[in-house]
Parts: C-alpha cells; sequence; structure tokens
C-alpha cells in the first residue's frame, strides 16, 4: 500500500451524488446483459492517473464505502489507487484477497484463483466478492476463434460470442468450477478505456473453439 | 502561542498544523470572510466538495469516567486546491467547521493552503492565527474566570473522585 499525500491526489466525482448513480446504471446494465459492452459516459469517468483505467477506477468509486474491504493487484497497489479509492470512498485496503469484498486486478495475469476470493454462503450469496478487471480490450468474435469465449445463459439471447484480450482457457475452467457453487460465486467487470464488459456469476462461459464438448443449455 | 510556535513556523510540523487547524475551526466566519473572502473568489479544485455531515461525539464524566457517547454534531468539511494564480499556493487544504456553513469550511481549507505554503506562512500567520489564537486564549481565560469566581468548596462533602466505574449510582 503506498502513501499517497494530499497534494498529489486526483479529484473523484465533481458530484458524487449524481454521477455515481450513472456509473451504477451502467455497472447494472453490464452485469444484466453478459458480454454486452457498456460504455460509460465520459462525464462520469475520473481515475487516480493517467495510466489507470477510468471505467474500472469510476465502476469502483461509485460501488465502494467506507463498510467495504478491497483487495488490489500488485500493480495497482504500487500506484495511487489504493490512497485515492481509500480517501474518496473510505474503504479499507485489504492484504488477503480471500477476505475482500471487492478485488480489483490490473489485468486478468494478476486476477487470483477464483476459487481463493469469497464466494458467499448459501444464506448469503450476495456476500461473495466481486471483481473488476482491467483487459487491454475486446472484439465480437465471429465463428469459433481460439481465444473467444461464448457467453449463454440469463441476460443473453442465444449466444454472444466474445474474444476479451487475455481470457485462456484456465479462466474458463476456473469460472466453470466456480459455477458448480451456485448461488456462490463471484461477479466480475471486465474494463478497458471508457466501457465495461459484465461477467455476472450465472453466465455460461465456452472456448469458442471447443466444439467438441459443446453442450446446449 | 509558546516559544515552539515561533521556532515551527519554518517547518510546518504536524503540531503546527494541527494548532492552526483547531483555531481556524474556532474562528468566527466574518473574521475569515474579512481576511479571505476576495481568495475564496478564484476557480479551486475540490479533491472532496463541502459536505454535511455528523459526527459523534464522545466525553467521560469528570474527563476520568466511563466514555459516553454525548451526542451528534453537525460538522461540515471539505478538501480543495486553491487556484494557485489567485492564491500563490500549490498546497492542497482541509477544512472542518461546527455547523453546515459550506463557505466556511472552504474559508478554512483555504487558509490551511495558504499556511502551508512556506513563503506565504509566515504572512499569513501573523494575519489570522496570531490574533485568532490571542482571541480564543483571552475569551478561555475570562470564561474561566468567571466559572473560578463561583468555585465552592465543599468542606463536610468529599469532593467526589474521578472513578473509571460509570455504574457508582446504579450500585445498591
Amino acid at each position: 500500500m503506498s502513501a499517497l499525500s494530499l497534494q498529489d491526489m486526483a479529484p473523484g466525482f465533481a458530484d458524487s451524488t449524481a454521477q455515481s448513480q450513472v456509473v451504477f446504471r451502467f455497472a447494472l446494465d453490464a452485469l444484466a446483459r453478459p458480454g454486452t459492452p457498456v460504455g460509460i459516459p465520459a462525464a462520469s469517468l475520473v481515475s487516480p492517473s493517467s495510466g489507470i483505467c477510468a471505467s474500472a477506477a469510476s465502476v469502483l468509486l461509485a460501488l465502494l464505502d467506507q463498510d467495504c474491504t478491497l483487495w488490489l493487484s500488485p500493480t495497482l497497489a504500487n500506484g495511487p489507487a489504493a490512497a485515492w479509492l481509500r480517501f474518496h470512498t473510505g474503504c479499507r485496503v485489504e492484504q488477503d484477497c480471500s477476505k475482500a469484498d471487492f478485488v480489483w486486478a490490473a489485468s486478468i495475469a494478476e486476477l487470483p484463483s477464483l476459487q481463493g476470493l469469497r464466494q458467499g454462503s448459501a444464506e448469503y450469496p450476495d456476500q461473495s466478492a466481486t471483481c473488476v478487471v482491467g483487459v487491454a480490450g475486446w472484439r465480437a468474435a465471429v465463428g469459433p476463434e481460439n481465444d473467444a469465449v461464448s457467453l449463454r445463459g440469463p441476460g443473453v439471447r442465444g449466444v454472444i460470442t466474445v474474444a476479451v484480450d487475455g481470457m485462456d482457457a484456465s479462466f474458463v475452467h476456473q469460472h466453470h468450477a466456480m459455477q458448480a457453487h451456485a448461488p456462490c460465486g463471484v461477479d466480475m467487470f471486465f474494463c478497458t478505456g471508457d466501457a465495461v464488459l459484465g461477467f455476472p456469476r450465472s453466465v455460461r462461459l465456452q472456448l469458442a473453439g471447443d466444439v467438441g464438448s459443446h453442450v446446449c443449455m | 502561542m509558546g516559544s515552539c510556535m515561533v521556532t515551527d513556523r519554518a517547518t510546518s510540523s504536524k503540531v503546527s498544523r494541527q494548532h492552526w487547524l483547531g483555531v481556524l475551526a474556532r474562528a468566527p466566519a466574518d473574521f475569515l470572510e474579512q481576511h479571505l473572502g476576495v481568495l475564496a473568489q478564484g476557480s479551486h479544485q475540490w479533491l472532496r466538495p463541502a459536505e454535511t455531515g455528523l459526527v459523534m461525539v464522545r466525553a467521560r464524566a469528570g474527563g476520568t469516567g466511563q466514555r459516553f457517547n454525548l451526542g451528534e454534531a453537525t460538522v461540515t468539511r471539505c478538501v480543495v486546491r486553491p487556484d494557485a494564480d489567485l492564491t500563490g499556493t500549490h498546497q492542497v487544504g482541509v477544512g472542518y467547521v461546527l455547523g453546515c456553513s459550506h463557505r466556511q469550511a472552504l474559508l478554512v481549507a483555504l487558509a490551511d493552503s495558504l499556511l502551508q505554503e512556506s513563503k506565504l506562512h509566515a504572512h499569513w500567520y501573523d494575519v489570522l492565527i496570531a490574533p485568532l489564537a490571542h482571541m480564543q486564549a483571552q475569551a478561555a481565560a475570562e470564561h474561566q474566570a468567571h466559572t473560578q469566581s463561583t468555585r465552592v468548596e465543599f468542606f463536610t462533602v468529599a469532593r467526589e473522585a474521578g472513578t473509571d466505574r460509570g455504574d457508582e449510582e446504579d450500585a445498591p
């Protein structure tokens, strides 16, 4: 956790009520429509520094409050992100990712194993972790491509196939393993620039190149 | 104002900043307005826009009893990076005041920012903090003298001693 003096602190939302409501609404939309990118209006985007993904920072700024704990991946923990979120939201930074309510990873590679995060309980599945993950980008994929995943499930009409940079078979397998414990599991936001892609725990992933094991659900 | 304040002037240490923020928090709004009103006109960058909320004031009976919640107080706070062209300071100022005046919180934050800027510190210390601290010390001394004049010594009754136990009255 780096100590950032107030001197170098970047501003948060200028109008915290209105802007956090806007961002919250878009975050809800992203989770309600898995695999469909949601663009956050530039007027509601803020970031602790130019190198940090603004959509990820804005989503966390809108969601966090003083009752939340946050784990940051090493790249983010070494920057101004922790001090910025603590100043503006009052959240606590957690060193142990298995105890955090929110997990912010700079990339999929820096994301801890999904099984190692808070999964919630059968009585309180809402008490699981929410992950915000920075990615370089994504593109809608047509046909079976090796790095693309297809999404099915609630909120998806038919199937959506999307290739997210850095998403590999290991991630998809972790997601499958997590779903064995439904309704427990983590919800995820993949963020790049001003856009957010939601992967709620309910979405069913399949590697697009993996046609052999296709199961129509 | 002891001699330590003089040595601390050059290096705005944590203690002296606590001192001037305490003095500013108790300062009358019109005094701050008179000295800082013009500087408050600029376009400042808000790190935390002025917001009003409640803080729980806690106390101990007699200063030594068990801690209890005295009640909630309305507090307004803000954090601002003042307009450098207008004010000449590049420091971030913090303002906390009792009550719900956003303007007063801004004026305190502005004063805090000016006092942190080493080249401006001496001037603003003399203009704001020195007279305010003097006024506040005088008012406190007057109040204490007034209270002291009505002090009664009960020679037949033992003065109630402070205790950590707060449940004395309830004891059988």
